[in-house]
């Protein structure tokens, strides 16, 4: 393959000969291609420069290894969103995961079917100050920001979320609307606080 | 009002130009191993496959 056809091919088509071939010139396109994503995602979750480039080299190594598992059932850029928060989220609570309040909400009063609307606004955000938001984000829980990121910031619908992440729609819905509200909630605290919660 | 979420990564960092020479030094090695693997290991699914498909062939 010539390197202009190399260039020209869509994602999921570079995943598929890369899988075929196991061609490490063809993995160095893609991590071309997705590199400074990667890192950033990576960094968002890690403290400092060093820990995110660590971060993102084992991402790629998994990602190399584990290649083979995407079924081409989303974009390829979804699955490695959701990729990368995993194995970020996996790093930072491998030691902390009690660290972070693990609550049961009583599911009776939450009306799952009428969510959709609900988790898709982003009304309740829209007067948040970026700052702010980037030290709120540190406060809940990495699954919380992980679903956040992806939703709000990535644009995953309700069902590429479901498929990536291995749930039930419903399932998602209610870790959307669950992490939303807690955001929410630790946002206004610090409004009125000024800096702890 | 925009999604400050979108602004929440801005201004995007820098990727580390050695970072590119590690990762792909990694996939390397774990190329190699790969390929080892294979080497030394059976596929039984193909093998299974392979059999069954020419027992037809020689039943027929």
């Amino acid at each position: 393959m010539t390197k202009d056809a190399i260039h020209s091919l869509t994602d999921e088509a570079l995943v598929e000969a890369i899988v075929k071939t196991n061609d490490t010139l063809l993995f160095e396109v893609l991590y071309d291609r997705f590199a400074n994503m990667v890192y950033n995602k990576c960094y968002g979750f890690a403290n400092g420069v060093d820990e995110a480039k660590d971060l993102t080299q084992d991402v790629f190594l998994r990602v190399y290894v584990k290649l083979g598992s995407f079924k081409g059932k989303s974009k390829f850029s979804t699955w490695l969103y959701a990729f990368t928060y995993n194995h970020c989220v996996n790093y930072v609570t491998r030691n902390t995961a009690k660290k972070f309040e693990k609550k049961t909400i009583s599911t009776e009063n939450i009306d799952i079917e009428n969510l959709g609307e609900d988790v898709d606004s982003t009304i309740e955000f829209e007067n948040m100050r970026v700052e702010q938001l980037k030290h709120v984000m540190e406060l809940i829980s990495p699954d919380d920001k992980m679903m956040l990121l992806l939703k709000y910031q990535d644009n995953l619908s309700i069902k590429e979320l479901a498929d990536v992440l291995d749930i039930g729609e419903s399932a998602v819905k209610m870790r959307l609307k669950r992490a939303k509200d807690k955001l929410v909630h630790k946002y206004t605290n610090y409004t009125k606080d000024g800096e702890s919660i | 009002m925009e999604n400050p979420f979108k602004q929440l990564d801005k201004p995007l960092k820098e990727v580390p130009l050695e970072l590119k020479e590690k990762v792909m030094h990694d996939i390397a090695i774990a190329k190699l191993f790969m390929e080892l693997a294979e080497l030394f290991s059976y596929n039984i699914g193909h093998i299974i496959d392979s059999v069954t498909s020419r027992r037809k062939k020689d039943n027929k």
